[in-house]
C-alpha cells in the first residue's frame, strides 16, 4: 500500500517537474549514451586486438634431414611450454599445398624440387605476456638440433602488445573520467528533481508522513528518472547499432552494455536523489 | 494536554524564551498573544516538536520533549497539526488535492481520503472551489484551505500561526468561526496572534507573551468554552 502510494507520488512528482523533468531525463540519457558509446568502442577495440593476437604464431622451420618422429617430438615439447595454445606439424608436402593455394602452381613448377621446409607452427594463447611467451618458444626452438630457423614475428607482437596496453590504459582513464562526469550529471539532474519537490517534502514532514515514506517517494522518483534516461540511451544506441555493427565485434559485449546502462542509470538516479534529499531534509530541519 | 514547564529557548547565544510555564487542557481554545518577535512562533514550533527547548520540558499528550525519539515525530504530527502563517500550500495541486495529499502520504485508504476530503472542504466552505489551484484563491480562502488540510488527519491539537493576518473583518469572522467549531468538536486550539482587537472581542483564554516570557494568562481564569459567535458551522469527523 505504502509502496504503491510512494510510487504514485513519485510519478506525480516527476510529472509536475514539467520541463525540468524532461531536461533531466534527456541529460541523463545523453550522459549514459556517451558512456555507452565509449564502452562499446573500447570493448570493440580490445576485441580486435584479441582476435589479431589469436592469429599470431611462431613458425619453427626444420632441416630437411630431420625425421618426422623427431619433428613430432619437438612439437610435443613446444606444446608443453607456458602460454602455448596449440602446435601443428606441417611437413614439406603440406607446406607446398599451402603455398599453391595461396600463390598458384607457377613458382613451384619452376623449380626441380620442393624448396619449402617442414615446420612446427606454435599458436600462442592470447592475452598478457604473449610477447614473452613467444620469445621463450623461439629461444627454446632455436637451440634445438634440426631447427633451421625460427620466425616469432617479435617486432609485430611487441607493437601489438604496446598498442593493446595503450588502448586499455586510455580506456580505463577516460572511462573513469566519463563515469565521474556521468555521476555528476545524473546526480545533479536528480538534485533538480528533489528541489522541485521540496515544497511537497516539507508538507509531507509537517502532516506526519514517516521519514521512510518520504525517502521511498523521492528515491523512487530518482530511480524512475535514471531508468528512463537509461532506456532512452539504450534505444539511441540500439538505433545506431546498424551503423557501428561493422566496427564493433562481439554481440555479447553489446548485450552486457545495454542492461548495464539502465542499471547504472537507476543506481545513479537513486544515489543523486539520496544525496539531495539529505541536503533538503537538513535544510528543512 | 499541552504542558510547558520552565521552558527556555536560546539560539546563537540569544534568549528567545525564558521560564515559559503554562498548561492547556483538552478541548480548550486559547490565544497566544504578543507583538512580533515575542516568541509566539517558537512556542508553536516547540509544541509541534519542530524544535526542542534549551531548558525545561514540553509535553503534548503522551509525547515528552525529554524522551521523544525522532522516529516518533511523524506520529505526533498526525495528532498535532499546524496552520502556517504563509499557508505552505502546494501551488501545483488543486484545492482537493492539497487536502487529500495530507491523508495520502500518511497511508489513509483512498475511499476514506475521498469521503473525508469532501467533508472537510464542505466544512470550510470551499467545496465549490475544489478544482482550482491555490493561486486562484483569495487570502481568506487560502487560510480556509490550510485549516482543512491541517484537520485532514483528525488531530487532537490544532495550532494556528496568525490565522487572521491580512484578512478583512468578514473573512476574519469566518476563519474564527471555523476554528471555534474545530474546538467544539473536541480539538484543542491554540492560535498565535499579535492582534489585540481580535482577542478582546472574544471570550477565549489569552496567554500574553512579552519578550519571551508569559506576562499573564498562565493560569486558567474561566474564559474557556465554545466561541460565542461560532455560528452554526459543524465540522465533520
Amino acid at each position: 500500500m505504502a509502496l504503491l502510494m510512494a510510487f504514485r507520488e513519485a510519478m506525480r512528482g516527476l510529472r509536475r517537474t514539467g520541463m525540468a523533468g524532461v531536461v533531466s531525463g534527456v541529460t541523463t540519457a545523453v550522459s549514459l549514451m556517451v558512456l555507452g558509446i565509449f564502452v562499446l568502442l573500447v570493448g570493440g577495440g580490445l576485441a580486435i586486438f584479441e582476435s589479431l593476437q589469436g592469429r599470431i604464431e611462431v613458425d619453427v622451420y626444420l632441416d630437411d634431414g630431420l625425421r618426422r618422429t623427431q619433428a613430432l617430438h619437438l612439437a610435443r615439447e613446444l606444446e608443453a611450454m607456458p602460454g602455448v595454445a596449440s602446435v601443428r606439424y606441417v611437413d614439406k608436402v603440406a607446406a607446398a599445398e599451402e603455398f599453391r593455394s595461396m600463390f598458384g602452381d607457377g613458382l613451384l613448377n619452376a623449380v626441380s624440387r620442393n624448396p619449402l621446409p617442414a615446420s612446427v607452427r606454435v599458436v600462442l594463447r592470447a592475452g598478457e605476456g604473449m610477447v614473452n611467451n613467444a620469445r621463450a618458444v623461439a629461444e627454446a626452438a632455436a637451440g634445438r638440433k634440426g631447427v633451421e630457423s625460427v620466425d616469432a614475428g617479435e617486432a609485430w607482437l611487441t607493437s601489438l602488445d604496446r598498442a593493446r596496453e595503450a588502448v586499455t590504459w586510455i580506456g580505463v582513464s577516460l572511462g573513469v573520467v566519463l563515469c565521474l562526469a556521468c555521476t555528476f550529471a545524473v546526480g545533479n539532474t536528480a538534485k533538480l528533481l528533489v528541489l522541485a519537490q521540496r515544497d511537497a517534502i516539507e508538507v509531507m514532514r509537517m502532516v506526519g508522513a514517516t521519514a521512510g515514506f518520504i525517502r521511498l517517494t523521492v528515491l523512487m522518483g530518482g530511480a524512475v528518472l535514471g531508468c528512463a534516461g537509461g532506456v532512452m540511451a539504450v534505444l539511441a544506441l540500439w538505433g545506431g547499432s546498424q551503423w557501428w555493427a561493422a566496427w564493433i565485434p562481439g554481440e555479447t559485449r553489446v548485450a552486457l552494455v545495454y542492461p548495464g546502462l539502465i542499471g547504472l542509470g537507476v543506481l545513479l538516479g537513486i544515489l543523486g536523489s539520496w544525496v539531495s534529499l539529505n541536503r533538503v531534509l537538513r535544510a528543512l530541519a | 494536554m499541552i504542558t510547558l514547564r520552565q521552558v527556555g529557548v536560546e539560539q546563537q547565544g540569544r534568549r528567545i524564551l525564558a521560564n515559559v510555564d503554562f498548561e492547556i487542557e483538552r478541548g480548550e481554545f486559547a490565544f497566544l498573544l504578543g507583538p512580533t518577535g515575542a516568541g509566539k512562533s517558537t512556542v508553536l514550533q516547540l509544541i509541534l516538536f519542530e524544535r526542542r527547548p534549551t531548558s525545561g520540558v514540553v509535553m503534548v499528550g503522551d509525547f515528552n520533549s525529554e524522551t521523544i525519539r525522532d522516529r516518533d515525530i511523524p506520529a505526533l504530527r498526525r495528532s498535532v497539526s499546524m496552520v502556517f502563517q504563509n499557508h505552505r500550500l502546494l501551488q501545483d495541486r488543486t484545492v482537493y488535492e492539497n487536502v487529500a495529499f495530507a491523508m495520502e502520504v500518511t497511508g489513509t485508504p483512498r475511499s476514506v481520503v475521498r469521503r473525508r476530503t469532501h467533508a472537510l472542504l464542505a466544512d470550510v466552505e470551499l467545496m465549490h472551489r475544489r478544482s482550482v489551484r491555490p493561486g486562484a484563491l483569495s487570502g481568506g480562502e487560502q487560510q480556509q484551505l490550510a485549516i482543512a488540510r491541517a484537520l485532514a488527519n483528525d488531530p487532537f491539537v490544532l495550532l494556528a500561526d496568525e490565522p487572521t493576518a491580512n484578512l478583512d473583518p468578514e473573512t476574519t469572522d469566518l476563519v474564527m468561526r471555523i476554528l471555534a467549531n474545530v474546538q467544539a468538536r473536541g480539538t484543542t486550539v491554540l492560535a498565535a496572534t499579535h492582534n489585540e482587537a481580535l482577542v478582546s472581542r472574544r471570550r477565549q483564554r489569552v496567554l500574553r507573551l512579552e519578550d519571551g516570557r508569559i506576562a499573564c494568562g498562565a493560569s486558567r481564569e474561566g474564559k474557556n468554552g465554545p466561541d460565542a459567535d461560532s455560528g452554526n458551522l459543524r465540522l465533520s469527523g
